[in-house]
């Protein structure tokens, strides 16, 4: 089975361009049963487009304004939840305190890499 | 034995089995009603087959590939069903071969719906249906929610397990101390949740639940613990209340106490450990001078605390193990540690007619 990780992270302090992914972090990224990752821009760098009722609205910012923001997307294929639940754990260990990840089955997709 | 005896006894297996089959706890249970609605047709006049377990399965089996066949798009599975039986033309009357035991498969079931990737009101309502075969309607009626949020609350349980896969497996050692405590708590919160009688007989479930999880987990102390501790408290059942007031456990009519259950209790609790029966002290022996003597009533709780922080009992005024004394070896067998384990509290309405209750969870 595919699934994302979704990885909300607090706002951070520092330039998030100018650091880059931990070691052991990215160590896990180059594993096989990881199939695509993106890490994205900080939040302040989000345009979020809405369509209310066929009007397209365009607003500065991210879709949902809280304590933490999407930081970065990883997907990955595993045999069931438990063992996506393990891999998740072992990437979360190597994030700043405050970090969460969603775990989510992928119904379907296509990634052609970055 | 009765068609309905056989289906409280059988539920929860037949189910099991089917569920290791299809991965599909909706599409199992399709399967398993029609089965049994099978049997209710058949069994009267041809008589209950040898291996009613076996049966039930084998026709649940077949159901599920006619089931499967009339859903085109699931073909996938049905080739996986078809590895295991004949996919020909279906013989009028299923053949069984009696001698096929049919693997036990509830744990792998319990631990599934007792997984912590689902909310707690969640895996406490699947394990109702799932393992001790309980209605929606009956779930509904017990926790005091509409029938169509409890119908909602268990279609999506049953829609996540299949979709974010949650595996059907007993988990590894490194992980089964958490997971059990998980099952425990349901269990226990099931118990609890009957305390004091109700529309539904959820004390009565719990045990029922419990029974088996004892029988397949002999070596799990915290598992005998929590059948002990919940056959005994249910002993006293009938004489705890008396014209709806509470009767402390000094004033209660012992003759009322079920006998057997203690004793069910236990063995459960001494398990097949010489060692830990020969610690038990003698039966009766701090307990007053009432016309029926006092069997020791206290398993140890302290495992069982552990699986439910939540424990409602911790300050029952009943509580015979203050009354009787204890043998402080007698926990040891129960005593090894477990790690525990933080729950959320549970959020169930209160019964208004348990006010009464000796013991209101205090949730």
């Amino acid at each position: 089975m595919q699934y994302a990780f979704l990885a909300y992270t607090p706002p951070e302090e520092t330039d998030r361009a100018t650091r880059p992914i931990p070691g052991a972090l990215a160590d896990l990224f180059d594993q096989p049963d990881v199939t695509g990752w993106a890490r994205l821009h900080a939040h302040e760098s989000a345009t979020t487009l809405r369509n209310d009722e066929g009007r397209m609205l365009l607003t500065d910012g991210p879709f949902v304004d809280s304590k933490e923001y999407l930081a970065g997307l990883i997907l990955i294929e595993a045999d069931n939840l438990d063992r996506a639940l393990a891999i998740a754990e072992g990437m979360l260990q190597e994030t700043r305190p405050g970090t969460a990840i969603e775990v989510r089955p992928v119904l379907a997709g296509h990634f052609r890499g970055a | 034995m009765a068609l309905d005896a056989v289906f409280r006894d059988q539920w929860g297996r037949v189910l099991a089995a089917l569920v290791g089959v299809l991965g599909d706890i909706e599409l199992a249970e399709e399967a398993v009603a029609e089965a049994f609605a099978v049997a209710a047709e058949r069994w009267p006049h041809d008589g209950e087959p040898a291996n009613p377990t076996g049966w039930l399965v084998t026709t649940a089996r077949h159901r599920a590939v006619d089931q499967l066949r009339r859903r085109q798009v699931l073909a996938a599975k049905t080739k996986l069903l078809a590895r295991d039986i004949e996919t020909g033309p279906q013989p009028p009357e299923p053949l069984m071969d009696d001698t096929v035991s049919i693997p036990d498969e509830r744990l792998e079931l319990v631990f599934t719906c007792c997984h912590p990737a689902l909310a707690l009101e969640a895996q406490v309502a699947l394990t109702l249906r799932t393992l001790g075969g309980l209605s929606t309607d009956e779930i509904a009626l017990a926790f005091l929610v509409p029938f169509e949020t409890m119908s909602k609350r268990l279609t999506r349980a049953k829609h996540k397990i299949r979709d974010a896969g949650i595996p059907f497996t007993v988990p590894p050692d490194h992980q089964l101390p958490d997971r059990l405590a998980a099952v425990l708590s349901v269990v226990y919160l099931i118990f609890n949740q009957g305390w004091g009688g109700g529309r539904v007989d959820l004390a009565a479930e719990a045990i029922h639940l419990g029974r088996p999880l004892a029988d397949l987990m002999p070596d799990e102390p915290e598992v005998l613990a929590l059948l002990a501790l919940m056959l005994l408290h249910d002993a006293r059942k009938a004489a705890r209340l008396r014209d709806g007031e509470l009767v402390p456990l000094d004033d209660q009519d012992r003759s009322l106490w079920d006998t057997r259950q203690i004793d069910e209790a236990r063995a459960a609790e001494t398990g097949h450990d010489p060692e830990a029966h020969r610690a038990l002290p003698a039966p009766g022996g701090h307990c007053g001078s009432a016309s029926v003597p006092a069997p020791r009533l206290a398993p140890d709780r302290r495992p069982v605390r552990k699986a439910c922080p939540t424990d409602p009992l911790r300050d029952r005024r009943d509580e015979p193990g203050h009354r009787c004394g204890r043998d402080r070896r007698a926990g040891s067998r129960l005593d090894r540690p477990r790690p525990p384990r933080p729950r959320p509290l549970p959020v169930f309405p209160l019964d208004p007619r348990r006010v009464a209750a000796p013991c209101r969870p205090r949730w």
